[in-house]
């Protein structure tokens, strides 16, 4: 078993910043704010390798080091930042064994509802670099947690990888932004099964919920949305309308781009006759050049 | 001010000839008084993000519209620290209520990276030409939506970097271009080397830092925006956020695209993309951009270019700089080169509101010089070779690294494109 010791000694072998390259901060203050220079490529890998070698209670031990700079107990930025340089090492292709000790060690450590929020977000968002489908169904149970939601999702859809359906589970008992983070990851995941849910949003009665829906069911090519989305755009004003209208020209892209051309003329012709104010000239052109019409 | 100058005369001309009227055509300098731009040819003007860049990016777009013939109206400025200060007619701390405005026509965009390429969308979608700080975008796939949008709305976009229109009037330069376009030197056996002038430890970001308090004047869940929302400090704000890779991507981005996008232009490069980048660096923090030695990026048909930051390591030694010209050529391929035309000129972005086509430094352009400065980060933060297709705008077998082509943006934040 690692020494906890052994694995302090090799954290401190990183460089301290330049700031403290100038006058070291005193035993038991504050670390200073400052830039630093990491160690060279080769000698970076070599830590890399000795942390590893001590296989999951050396890991361990060094997650433990890590603190939120916000706690007196913050020493230095050279935990955390040993803990990425794993992560970049481990992610490089073909070293997929050391990756699968590091990010189950990392995933048991979000998990942990003890550990510090600090340390539980700064993990999520090292799984975005090494995460696999594995560390899908435990971030997906952080996706109602408003402190840990955005991390969450934006890991969970780079993942991509059985996302959604842990996505789709979660959205009965997401309210507010949550419900927000959760739509808004299934569209960026183009989830065909959340064709439903994205086009009851389309009614929310947030703005915001209403425009995620609309370019979400955009992404997802739905034709079934072509009214309700068209309608969408039509009834908003300002801001909305905007993002509503673009919504609609990127559904007609995507249903020209496989092959619906018929449906897609339809949203230009729509948008071409409806749009007859000075200041939505761009978007009448825009449907008229869709169309093939030469504008000047 | 409406730019009605454009719609009515079209369709009055379309209504006269119905008629059969005839009319005279009033010159431009009757209606306006001398010296002056007449009311048609005022253009509103705004500025989002109004801080160290903003002023002379906002004076950029005007003069060059100037020399084009238009006059223009400053009608509103927005900046998310103004929060408290904002009156919502001219001064804006949400620039989604400015864009909502049908008297602004055109629109410089000066806020901290991670934003230019959703505001500069969101402009055009609001029927406005766009004059956009550089870097473009914080990730490849942003600058190709951005590029899609200027097609979709018909609308000018030029990135706020000129280097490229210099280049463009040296006759060597255009010799350059004209072979690298030509498709006549392939293998190309060009290398090209920028050495210094890269800010890097300039635009270090810092570790260490104490989250503090934030200001009541600022609008921070604003300010991050699409980017993750972290705890607050003042470095992440005001030029300083140069140094952390939720904003920008230190020296690389804010000096790149200046140095970059002439050489992309000289070179013909700036219609594709690198095959592969690498570089030799200590390995990157998660979140604060440190120091690198040098990148090199290789093309399809062998052209290597390479920044070398003298700041850190050994210097660049693989390859010597090398320039190209007709002798490179065979001689029938010499005699196909004169047959060809020349490269156009490059609009300024006055020059192509006036005309209605691409400038110089249009969408297109920047998001292929964009893409080479990020691939080059990418390969600094990884820590290994990227390979990289120019066609799919993927990385190539490394699904991991490819994740950071389009990370999820934060909501209520999305790209509005379908990749």
């Amino acid at each position: 078993m690692p020494d906890a010791n052994h694995i302090a000694a090799l954290v401190e072998t990183l460089p301290p910043t330049d700031a403290e390259l100038k006058t070291p901060t005193p035993k038991g203050e504050t670390p200073r704010e400052g830039k630093f220079t990491g160690p060279a490529p080769d000698v970076a890998d070599q830590l890399c390798r000795n942390i590893l070698d001590t296989g999951p209670d050396g890991l361990n031990a060094l997650l433990d080091m890590v603190r939120d700079p916000a706690e007196p107990a913050y020493a230095s930025y050279k935990p955390e930042y040993l803990v990425h340089c794993l992560t970049l090492f481990a992610g490089r292709p073909g070293l997929e064994k050391e990756r699968r000790m590091l990010a189950p060690a990392m995933l048991r450590r979000v998990q942990n509802e003890d550990a510090s929020l600090y340390l539980r977000l700064f993990l999520i968002r090292e799984l975005q670099w090494i995460g696999d489908a594995s560390a899908v169904p435990v971030l997906a149970g952080l996706l109602t947690n408003e402190e840990l939601a955005d991390a969450a999702a934006a890991t969970v859809v780079s993942i991509g990888t059985d996302a959604a359906p842990h996505i789709r589970r979660q959205l009965p008992d997401a309210k507010g932004r949550v419900r927000l983070v959760l739509l808004q990851a299934l569209g960026q995941l183009r989830d065909p099964e959340a064709r439903d849910l994205l086009r009851a949003a389309l009614k929310d009665e947030e703005p915001e919920v209403r425009i995620a829906a609309a370019w979400g069911l955009a992404r997802l090519g739905d034709d079934g949305s072509i009214q309700a989305i068209l309608r969408a755009a039509d009834g908003a004003k300002g801001w909305e309308r905007m993002r509503q209208t673009g919504s609609a020209l990127l559904l007609a892209e995507q249903l020209s781009a496989h092959g619906n051309k018929d449906q897609a003329t339809a949203i230009y012709i729509h948008l071409r006759d409806t749009r007859t104010e000075p200041h939505e000239a761009h978007i009448r052109d825009a449907a008229r050049r869709a169309l093939g019409v030469r504008v000047a | 001010m409406k730019r009605i100058h454009r719609i009515t005369r079209r369709r009055f001309m379309k209504a006269s000839l119905a008629a059969g009227a005839a009319f005279t055509v009033v010159p431009r300098h009757v209606l306006g008084q001398e010296g002056q731009a007449p009311p048609s040819e005022t253009l509103g003007g705004a500025l989002i993000g109004v801080g160290g860049r903003g002023p002379g990016t906002y004076n950029t777009m005007t003069e060059s519209l100037q020399n084009a013939g238009f006059g223009v109206s400053k009608l509103a400025e927005c900046d998310v620290r103004w929060v408290g200060r904002a009156d919502n007619k001219t001064r804006y701390t949400d620039f989604r209520r400015l864009l909502e405005r049908r008297d602004i026509d055109v629109v410089a965009i000066a806020t901290p990276p991670h934003w230019h390429a959703l505001i500069s969308i969101a402009a055009m979608e609001a029927g406005k030409d766009v004059l956009c700080e550089k870097p473009m975008t914080r990730f490849i796939s942003e600058g190709r939506a951005v590029a899609e949008a200027e097609q979709r709305y018909g609308r000018v976009f030029q990135i706020g970097t000129f280097g490229r229109f210099g280049a463009s009037g040296d006759a060597g330069n255009r010799r350059t271009r004209k072979i690298m376009t030509s498709g006549l030197l392939d293998p190309c056996p060009g290398v090209a080397i920028k050495s210094g002038g890269h800010k890097i430890k300039e635009w270090s970001g810092f570790v260490n830092m104490r989250p503090r308090p934030i200001p009541e004047s600022l609008d921070w869940d604003m300010y991050c925006g699409p980017s993750p929302l972290k705890p607050f400090h003042p470095h992440r704000v005001g030029g300083t956020h140069r140094g952390y890779w939720d904003y920008e991507g230190g020296g690389l981005c804010d000096m790149g695209q200046h140095a970059l996008d002439p050489l992309l232009w000289i070179w013909g490069k700036d219609v594709t993309a690198p095959v592969q980048a690498e570089a030799h660096a200590p390995p990157a923090h998660h979140e604060s951009c440190g120091m690198w030695g040098w990148v090199e990026l290789t093309y399809a048909d062998g052209f290597t270019l390479v920044f070398d930051s003298r700041e850190w390591g050994e210097p660049y030694s693989r390859k010597q700089s090398r320039g190209i010209g007709p002798d490179d050529l065979s001689e029938e391929n010499r005699a196909k080169l004169r047959d060809l035309p020349d490269p156009g000129p490059l609009l300024s972005f006055g020059e192509a509101v006036r005309q209605r086509r691409p400038a110089g430094g249009n969408a297109e352009a920047a998001q292929r010089t964009i893409t080479a400065i990020h691939l080059m980060n990418l390969a600094i933060r990884l820590g290994r070779k990227i390979k990289f297709n120019p066609q799919t705008e993927q990385i190539v077998g490394d699904d991991l690294a490819n994740r950071l082509v389009n990370p999820p943006m934060r909501a209520p934040w999305q790209m509005p494109t379908l990749t």
